[in-house]
């Protein structure tokens, strides 16, 4: 019966860790380039997702829903259709946010660095296209099973998010799961974060412009 | 003319004392009564259940839209947290005896007077511990004129309480058909506000909370929806 116990614990042991190996230095440089190869394909991108954020001391996290509409360069429509209904637009430097019939437009340049991050974050993931982050972040890639996982830690401390972690699918390399961790917290244990699971992507659909109009 | 300052001084003293609030207007003076705080608290928690609601902060043009999840704990301290739609944390807090203690908030929001503010309307309106202790309240009420209606409602519609506790003078409302708490006045310079709860037909809790700081121009919406989460 040890033996038996002793063998389970290795195989869950040796499943844990293969369940996530670290690619070797020419195949991460390989995914790396075949990620960036795909990310220069794409012109624009649709999705539905899901949010789930975390925190930290909380029983229950916050599950919203909605769909994502990406189209180069830098324009992202954000529709949350539950728990409420909530739209935000991006393009460029701009932001329109409509909620309860009332709409608010701003300018990414005076809303601080966390929406302008967040911005370049959402396209640079959606699309792969790491180029855009290499100047202010490192990467680290795994071998997940069926899927590719890529870890992306800032260079500087006072970044908004501890670690990012996108995992994308081995064949077409689109994204399945993004997951953004924030910093730790003074007086708190355990790290908060904000987990997006999208499905029924699709590349290149075609997305007129008037979608993404601020005005 | 020394001998009539004394006499108009008490006049004036026994208007002033005597005026009714503007929430209790309408109402009969009552006998004073001691009351506990915590019994004048619009939420009656399950333990353990975390509840969600939306929040929207107007400020003057600015509109803040964000979801609150409100958990009390086991030990009756409430654990809360603010997010915007997107998942960043707007205002992670902890609600105790010793007041709010705050683990993250957006920048916008850390200033020590705002803080202040906000940790006195969510102690007011959702942490029923911070203020056990008995208190002297002028009371106020709303009886049936009609004697037919005395004989199949109550006799007290509703009743008013003036006191001061811990967060200081406040006058609170009760609707005594449904024994829920309706609305709140708390006294104060910038901090005075008026708080309005709305109950859906047969629930203990509000579903609305509506936050009026007239002196400030800022008003908060709070209102409950059910929401699918994760355990």
């Amino acid at each position: 019966m040890k033996k038996i116990v002793t063998l389970l614990f290795v195989l869950g042991l040796g499943a844990s860790i293969w369940a996530q190996q670290p690619l070797p230095g020419n195949e991460a440089a390989q995914l790396e380039k075949a990620i960036e190869e795909q990310a220069a394909k794409i012109n624009a991108i649709t999705s539905n997702f899901k949010q789930v954020k975390h925190v930290n001391g909380m029983s229950k996290d916050l599950v919203s829903t909605g769909d994502m509409m990406y189209k180069k360069e830098n324009k992202v429509v954000l529709n949350y259709t539950t728990p409420i209904k909530y739209q935000m637009v991006m393009n460029g430097q701009k932001v329109k946010m409509v909620s309860g019939g009332r709409t608010k437009v701003y300018d990414t340049n005076g809303a601080g660095a966390s929406t302008s991050e967040m911005q370049k974050m959402i396209g640079s993931c959606m699309t792969g296209n790491l180029k855009a982050l290499k100047k202010d972040y490192k990467f680290s890639y795994y071998d997940k099973g069926q899927n590719y996982l890529v870890k992306i830690t800032p260079n500087a401390n006072k970044k908004l998010f501890k670690e990012i972690e996108m995992e994308m699918q081995k064949n077409d390399k689109m994204l399945v799961r993004l997951r953004l961790t924030e910093n730790a917290k003074a007086g708190k244990s355990g790290e908060d974060y904000t987990e997006y699971i999208f499905s029924k992507t699709q590349k290149n659909a075609n997305l007129p412009d008037s979608l993404f109009v601020i005005e | 003319m020394n001998k009539l300052v004394l006499p108009l001084v008490l006049v004036l003293l026994f208007i002033v004392s005597a005026c009714t609030p503007r929430l209790f207007r309408g109402m009969d003076r009552e006998a004073r009564q001691t009351i506990k705080r915590s019994q004048l608290y619009p939420f009656n928690y399950t333990r353990g259940e975390t509840e969600t609601y939306s929040m929207q902060l107007n400020y003057k043009d600015n509109v803040i839209n964000c979801i609150l999840l409100v958990e009390p704990e086991e030990n009756g301290n409430i654990r809360g947290v603010c997010t915007s739609v997107f998942g960043s944390t707007v205002l992670d807090f902890y609600l105790t005896e010793k007041g709010m203690f705050i683990y993250d908030c957006m920048e916008q929001l850390k200033h020590k007077k705002l803080l202040r503010l906000l940790e006195k309307d969510l102690m007011t309106t959702f942490f029923k511990r911070f203020d056990q202790a008995s208190y002297e309240a002028k009371v106020w009420s709303l009886r049936h004129k009609s004697p037919s209606a005395i004989a199949t409602e109550p006799l007290v519609l509703s009743k008013g309480y003036s006191l001061k506790g811990k967060m200081g003078k406040c006058h609170i409302k009760t609707d005594e058909i449904e024994q829920h708490v309706v609305e709140i006045e708390n006294s104060g310079k910038l901090s005075a506000a008026n708080i309005r709860f709305d109950y859906a037909q047969g629930n203990p809790s509000p579903q609305t909370v509506s936050i009026n700081h007239p002196n400030l121009g800022l008003s908060i919406l709070i209102e409950k929806y059910e929401s699918e989460t994760n355990n």
